[in-house]
Formats: structure tokens, C-alpha cells, sequence
């Protein structure tokens, strides 16, 4: 009797582990399925944009002076061609501030002779705390360089010391592996200028370069990756940021404004203490302090994606590292969640509360328990012959072609909007990459992302080394 | 249940593919037609050079008919962009004479946003009384940035409305834009009262009215000091702060009293711009007060009140080095690094 009680609670159990799969597959499908017609209709709607000649003839004269804010711990590879790219900007009026985290490599050594660089006293705020600034320096080349060399403290710790440092009323963080497209600042100062009193925060759109031509500081030829890790990611990335980020900021619920490009107002960020020394995710952690403080304060405010200011970044190519950029991700999202999970589902922080915590919960929180959940139980349960072998291939199909579709409508997107791949066999090259990755590419996604749920269960804080390859130039 | 899961996973795939030969085929015609138009684009260009060096009129009118206006407003005004005087001006009257003006007219009705604005814009080139006519419709239009082009334009072509009538078309949110600051800048001169009028509005945004102190300190006229000082005192933090930088631009003696009473206000932003305005006056009454505003709460105060210090002479700077020499705090901290402020080599 015990022995078929025992396996009727069993059964009723995995029944319920599988509806919890199922209800959860379908919740992040609803979650990917919204965004995508969200910015679908967003991109419709909007006019075209304006050309950069115009946008500088339109806006010069009235656009804020904004800090570019550069942290920068072993960046000796791509550092030099970053703040290249960061000195041609067009755009009345800004400073770049590199902060050097204390590298072990080159990084400072490069900086200092490329730009001819000489210690400076700058006088300067001490709002947010940071490890001791070693020194300062500004250089002869150029009015609008300066490096703060600083005891490591990590990311956050060295974007705060720029934000201290900076005079501008606007700041922007920039990777320090990263190629800023010429009219990028001005574009992504626009919501600044329309509404310069509501508007706190903006993200611009990220990109991938390997395999790109880079000439003094900018990207002169366009090229997908070669090999096909980086490739995924270019996929990944055009849908976090043409169809996620897009969709959120159009309903004034964006959680994340990339920590590689982002400007944010800086008396918003020093209000809120800047940016939380040690956090994994420190560009989400903000955006969530900066939502809680906004809305806590009853203020009017708006934190923004414009998807046409582009900046270029190097991704990794290996497993390993990619393996450790992604842990370190979910490891942040999570850190964030549980932070401040006084704000999830809590009526007072109305959608932020709902909708940018829902969708946290589901796609951050659950997503790839359920996923890995999903892919044991389905033949398991087909095993124990719980499921039919004709549901188990339906459901699977279904689960890979929807990927496939969000994927190919998010290359619509970039279509619509940016186009910034040169060739129709790129947008080929780009499809087939969105079928492929559902194939061992996003399993493995998800493995990583559980090692960074366990990590984070772990309380392990461990940033782990991200090693570049560098640009590609085109001199040799 | 079992089909609808397959049919439904059949009709995403079809999308799918469907989507992805639409996308590749567009993007081929894309760029067939862009190669198309760059050709067009260029022999336009090479014309515009071409008229600028033999000013050979039928030449020029015999490419503007063979091009597509879309590239003549486009290539056109970017070339246009980079000359002044009598040169830009032959350009234009031959792009008046060829019908350029109404083509851009009807932008200014039917295009999509982005060349509605640029069409308000390019049209301030072209005055005439059917300009005026479509600038002042497009004060109507639906987009506020469409409207606040159409406003520069008239203001550029010296055919404004009322500011008051200007600033209902232009709307609530229109009036909280940054080109809000152009526009009342370019703002004719003779209609300064408005200005004025609109400036000491109470029920005006915060926002708007200190644009229009920005753009009347930019006339420069002194007979506007006194409304200033009186706006100094405002219960709007942003309309004090405007006019006090405005009192600054006249750098008139007259004018310290407020500046002095300023560095006492309560909103940090009018205590920055009267450390700003006050260390421009060289004078031993600033010395105490911007020395009080070394201890102040917000840096940037701090920091303008020191730099103030530093450049009032010997005895702003002694006022300053014993700030940097007494006991640890903030004031000291700000005045000591603005000493050092530099290059040490």
C-alpha cells in the first residue's frame, strides 16, 4: 500500500513540477513575445532620425556638457584606441575622465606616453567614497584628458571617483573596451534636451566589434565575428537592446541602462550614493536606486533607451570567459532582485514594482531554473512514460522555433532601425547564428547562469579576469 | 491539442523564413536604390561646385530638374550649411527659382516627423509670404519639435507672433525643451517687453521663465537690471538662479547688494551662480561672503566661492591660504586644493 501511495505522490509531484515548468516557459515566451511587439510598435511609430549634421546644427547650442567617465582595469590592449575614439566625438562640449583601477598591466604606462600626460591638481568632490586616488593627470595633447590613476577597488568604486571628479551636469560611463561611435553623445543627449528636467538617465545601444576594422579610435569596416561565439552574442545583443530595452523604456520601466554606455544626471546618481562599491551588477543596482529614490521622492522622471547612439565593444571569445561574464551577470541580477526585493510586487513602486520586478522574477530569477528544470524533466517524464513521445518532440519544437522567430524578429528590428550590417549575406550569416545558438549555445547559456545562481548562493563575489584580444586595426 | 502545439510551431517557422527572404530581398532593393541616389547625390554636389565657381544658371536648373527634390533639400541645405554671404545666396534664389520652396512646403504638411522639423528649418531661407503662411500653419502641427522649428524660423525671418500666442502653440511640453532657449534668444529684439512680461509670469513653468531672463541678459541692456534683481529673489529656485547669472553679464557695481544677499539664499544653485557672479567683481566686500560659502553643503558652491577667492587679489588669496592652513573641514579641503589646482610640472 505505501509503495503505491509513494508513487501516486510522486506522480502528483512531478505533475506539479511540471505545470510549474510549463506556467514558467510560457511566462518568459508572454515576456519575450510583449517585447517584441512592444518595440515593434515603438519603432513604427517613431519618426525616422535625423542625420548627425543636422542634429549638430540643431542642438549644438543648447546641448548640456557631459563627463565621459572611463574605468579601466587591464585595458592595455584596447585603452588607447578607446580614448582615441572617445576624443573624436562630436560634441560641443565634454571631458574624458579614464580612471585607471589600479591595472596590473600596461594601462597607465600607454596612456601617459600616448597622450603626453603630466600630473595635475584637480580639485574635486568627495560625495561618493572610493579607494585613494593615486594621482591625477591631464594631458598636453588634449584640453579634454585627464587619467585618475587609484587604488584598485573595482568597478564601481572607479566609476565613482570619476563621478566625484567630474564638473559636468551629465556623466557617461564608457567600458574602457569600447569604440564610441562619432555622433553617438550627441544622440543619446537628446532626451536631456527635450526634457532636461524629468530626464535622469539614458542608454545607448551596444554592439559587438570583433572582427571589425578599427582606425584611430573608429570603426571603419563593419564585419560579423568570425568565429561563432562571438557571433551568438551579436544576436543576443540585438535583442536585449533593439527589442528588451526598447520596449521597457517605452513603457517607462527600464531596469538596466548598460554599464558600457549610460548617461545619467549626477545629482540623481550622487543622491543616491553612486554606484555600490562591490556589486556585481552595478549598472542595474543604480537604475533600481535611482527608480526607489525617484519614486520614494514622488518626483516626475524618466530613465531612457535611444537605440540609434551606438558604441562598440570587444566580446569574449572563449568559453571560459564568456562563461564567466555570464555567471557574473546572473550573479548581479540576482544581487539585485534579493536587494531590493522590498520593491518587487510592492504597490507603492507601482509598474517598476510589478512589471520591471515581474519581469526579473521570470526571466532572471526563474528563467534558467525552469529552462535546465524543462530539459530534465521532459524525457524524464517521457521515460517513466508520464509523456508521449509526440508531445515531447511538439513542445520541444515549439520551445526552439519560438526562439527562432523572437531572434528573427529582432533582426527586423535592426533592419528597421539601425542597419548597421553592411552586406544581406550578414543578415543571412546573422539568422543562421539564431537558429544554431538554440542548439548547445543556449543550454550552455543556462548552465552558466545556474553556476552564477549557485555562486550567488554561495555568497562568492569574485569578479574573475576578463581577458581581451584586442581591436582589429587596420595599420599594422 | 497536440496538432496546435505542431501548427503552431509549423506557422512561426514559416514566419520565420518568410520574414528572413523578405528582410534580404528589401535590404538588396535598399541598396540598389541607395547606389542610385548616391550617384544622383553626387552629380548635384559636383553641380552646386560647379555653379559656385563659373555661376552657369541654366546648368545648375538643368540638374535641379533632372534630380529628385528629396535629394536636392537633402544634399542641398548640407551644402549651403558650409557657405555665407552672396555665395549661399545665388544658391538659394536659383533653389527659389526652381520651385525648392513649395516641394519644401509640402514636406512641411505631409512628410513624417523628421523631415517636418528639417523642412521648418530650411525654410527660414526662403522668406516670402507663402513661407511665413506654411511656418505659421506648421505652428500647429501635432509635434512640439515641429512647432518650436517653425517658431525659430519665424523668429529667423523676423515674423513672430506674440510670445504669448507663441508660447500656447508651442504647448506645456513644448516648454519644457532646451530649444526653448533658442528660440526666445533669437527672439526679436524690439519685442523684449514680451520677454519681460513673460519672464515676471508666476504661472509660467520655472523652466520657461528662466529662458527668457537667459535670453534678456543677452541683450544686455540695463534698463532690465533692476527687473533682474527683483527676480533674484524669486521663490523659484531656477528663475533666482537665471537672474543672478543674468546680473552677472552686466557687471555693474550696482548690482553687488543682490549678488551679496544671494549668497545667502537657500537652494544651492543660486548660491552657485552668486559665487560665480560675485568673483567677478574685484572687489574687498566679496571677500567675507564667498569666504562663508567655503563651508557650504554642495560642493560646486564650494568650489566657485574658492576660485572666486583665488582671483580677488592678494586678499582674497590670504583669505583663501588661511582656510587652507586652519583646522580640517570642508572649506579647508576646497581651498586647499584649489591652491594647488594645475600642472606640477
Amino acid at each position: 500500500m505505501s509503495d503505491f501511495v509513494l508513487a501516486d505522490v510522486l506522480l502528483q509531484a512531478t505533475r506539479v513540477i511540471a505545470w510549474f515548468v510549463i506556467a514558467s516557459g510560457l511566462a518568459q515566451s508572454a515576456v519575450y513575445l510583449f517585447q517584441l511587439v512592444v518595440a515593434g510598435a515603438t519603432f513604427y511609430q517613431r519618426p525616422p532620425v535625423a542625420r548627425s549634421s543636422l542634429l549638430w546644427h540643431r542642438y549644438s547650442d543648447v546641448a548640456p556638457p557631459i563627463a565621459l567617465i572611463v574605468p579601466a582595469y587591464n585595458e592595455q590592449l584596447n585603452i588607447v584606441s578607446t580614448v582615441y575614439s572617445l576624443l573624436s566625438i562630436e560634441y560641443p562640449s565634454y571631458e574624458v575622465i579614464v580612471v585607471n583601477d589600479g591595472s596590473k598591466d600596461e594601462t597607465l604606462s600607454r596612456l601617459l606616453e600616448t597622450f603626453d600626460m603630466r600630473e595635475f591638481e584637480r580639485p574635486h568632490d568627495d560625495a561618493l567614497p572610493h579607494a585613494p586616488i593615486r594621482n591625477i593627470y591631464s594631458s598636453r595633447n588634449s584640453d579634454r584628458l585627464f587619467v585618475i590613476d587609484k587604488e584598485n577597488g573595482g568597478k564601481a568604486d572607479a566609476q565613482n571617483a570619476g563621478i566625484n571628479l567630474c564638473r559636468a551636469p551629465l556623466f557617461c560611463v564608457v567600458d574602457g573596451d569600447s569604440i564610441v561611435e562619432p555622433d553617438a553623445l550627441m544622440r543619446v543627449a537628446q532626451p536631456f534636451i527635450d526634457d532636461p528636467n524629468r530626464t535622469i538617465g539614458v542608454g545607448g545601444t551596444i554592439r559587438i566589434a570583433n572582427n571589425s576594422l578599427v582606425d584611430a579610435g573608429r570603426i571603419t569596416d563593419v564585419r560579423l565575428p568570425k568565429r561563432l561565439l562571438p557571433l551568438f552574442q551579436v544576436v543576443e545583443y540585438i535583442r536585449a537592446f533593439l527589442m528588451a530595452r526598447v520596449a521597457w523604456s517605452r513603457i517607462n520601466t527600464l531596469m538596466l541602462v548598460s554599464g558600457a554606455f549610460g548617461v545619467f544626471r549626477r545629482r540623481e546618481v550622487i543622491d543616491v550614493g553612486g554606484y555600490t562599491p562591490g556589486s556585481m551588477g552595478e549598472d542595474l543596482d543604480l537604475v533600481i536606486k535611482l527608480h526607489r529614490s525617484m519614486i520614494e521622492k514622488k518626483r516626475k522622471y524618466r530613465i531612457t533607451f535611444v537605440p540609434e547612439p551606438v558604441c562598440w565593444t570587444e566580446a569574449p571569445e572563449t568559453l571560459s570567459v564568456l562563461g564567466r561574464q555570464r555567471a557574473r551577470w546572473q550573479r548581479g541580477a540576482l544581487e539585485c532582485f534579493f536587494r531590493y526585493r522590498h520593491m518587487a510586487f510592492n504597490p507603492r513602486y507601482g509598474r517598476i514594482g510589478f512589471l520591471g520586478f515581474g519581469q526579473m522574477f521570470i526571466v532572471d530569477v526563474l528563467g534558467p531554473v525552469v529552462e535546465v528544470l524543462g530539459y530534465i524533466l521532459m524525457p524524464t517524464f517521457y521515460f517513466l512514460g508520464g509523456l508521449s513521445l509526440e508531445y515531447l518532440l511538439a513542445y520541444t519544437a515549439l520551445v526552439f522555433v519560438f526562439g527562432i522567430f523572437i531572434s528573427v524578429g529582432s533582426l527586423v528590428l535592426e533592419e528597421i532601425e539601425l542597419k548597421r550590417f553592411p552586406t544581406p549575406r550578414s543578415l543571412f550569416i546573422l539568422a543562421m547564428a539564431a537558429i544554431i545558438e538554440n542548439f548547445g549555445y543556449r543550454q550552455i547559456n543556462n548552465y552558466w547562469r545556474l553556476k552564477g545562481l549557485w555562486q550567488y548562493l554561495r555568497s562568492d563575489n569574485s569578479w574573475g579576469e576578463m581577458t581581451r584580444i584586442g581591436f582589429q586595426s587596420r595599420s599594422p | 491539442m497536440l496538432y496546435g502545439i505542431w501548427n503552431l510551431s509549423i506557422a512561426l517557422a514559416l514566419a520565420s523564413i518568410l520574414i528572413l527572404l523578405g528582410l534580404i530581398v528589401l535590404r538588396i532593393a535598399d541598396m540598389r536604390l541607395a547606389a542610385r541616389r548616391a550617384a544622383q547625390r553626387k552629380r548635384f554636389v559636383g553641380a552646386l561646385i560647379r555653379f559656385s565657381e563659373d555661376e552657369d544658371e541654366a546648368s545648375l536648373r538643368q540638374v535641379i530638374a533632372e534630380t529628385p527634390k528629396r535629394i536636392i533639400l537633402d544634399a542641398g541645405f548640407e551644402f549651403l550649411a558650409m557657405l555665407r554671404g552672396d555665395e549661399r545666396a545665388r544658391i538659394e534664389k536659383v533653389f527659389a527659382e526652381t520651385g525648392v520652396p513649395d516641394y519644401i512646403c509640402r514636406r512641411l504638411r505631409r512628410a513624417n516627423e523628421a523631415e517636418r522639423i528639417f523642412a521648418a528649418e530650411t525654410l527660414a531661407a526662403f522668406p516670402g509670404e507663402a513661407t511665413i503662411a506654411a511656418l505659421n500653419r506648421a505652428l500647429d502641427d501635432r509635434t512640439r519639435e515641429v512647432r518650436l522649428a517653425a517658431a525659430i524660423s519665424l523668429n529667423r525671418l523676423d515674423r513672430t507672433p506674440s510670445l504669448a500666442e507663441l508660447m500656447a502653440k508651442i504647448g506645456e511640453r513644448g516648454q519644457r525643451s532646451r530649444r526653448l532657449v533658442e528660440l526666445l534668444r533669437t527672439f526679436p529684439l524690439e519685442k523684449a517687453p514680451e520677454l519681460v512680461e513673460f519672464a515676471a509670469r508666476e504661472d509660467a513653468s520655472s523652466f520657461s521663465r528662466a529662458a527668457a531672463i537667459e535670453a534678456l541678459s543677452h541683450i544686455g541692456d540695463p534698463q532690465f537690471m533692476p527687473f533682474f534683481s527683483r527676480l533674484a529673489a524669486d521663490a523659484k529656485p531656477e528663475v533666482a538662479a537665471a537672474a543672478v547669472r543674468g546680473l552677472g553679464r552686466f557687471g555693474h557695481p550696482s548690482v553687488l547688494p543682490t549678488v551679496l544677499a544671494a549668497t545667502k539664499n537657500g537652494d544651492w544653485q543660486v548660491r552657485y551662480e552668486a559665487a560665480e557672479v560675485a568673483a567677478a567683481f574685484p572687489s574687498q566686500e566679496m571677500i567675507e561672503p564667498l569666504a562663508a560659502l567655503l563651508s557650504d553643503a554642495e560642493w560646486s558652491v564650494r568650489y566657485a566661492a574658492a576660485k572666486g577667492l583665488k582671483n580677488l587679489g592678494a586678499a582674497g588669496r590670504d583669505r583663501l591660504l588661511a582656510f587652507a592652513t586652519g583646522t580640517a573641514s570642508r572649506g579647508q579641503r576646497t581651498a586647499s586644493m584649489v591652491l594647488q589646482e594645475g600642472s606640477q610640472a
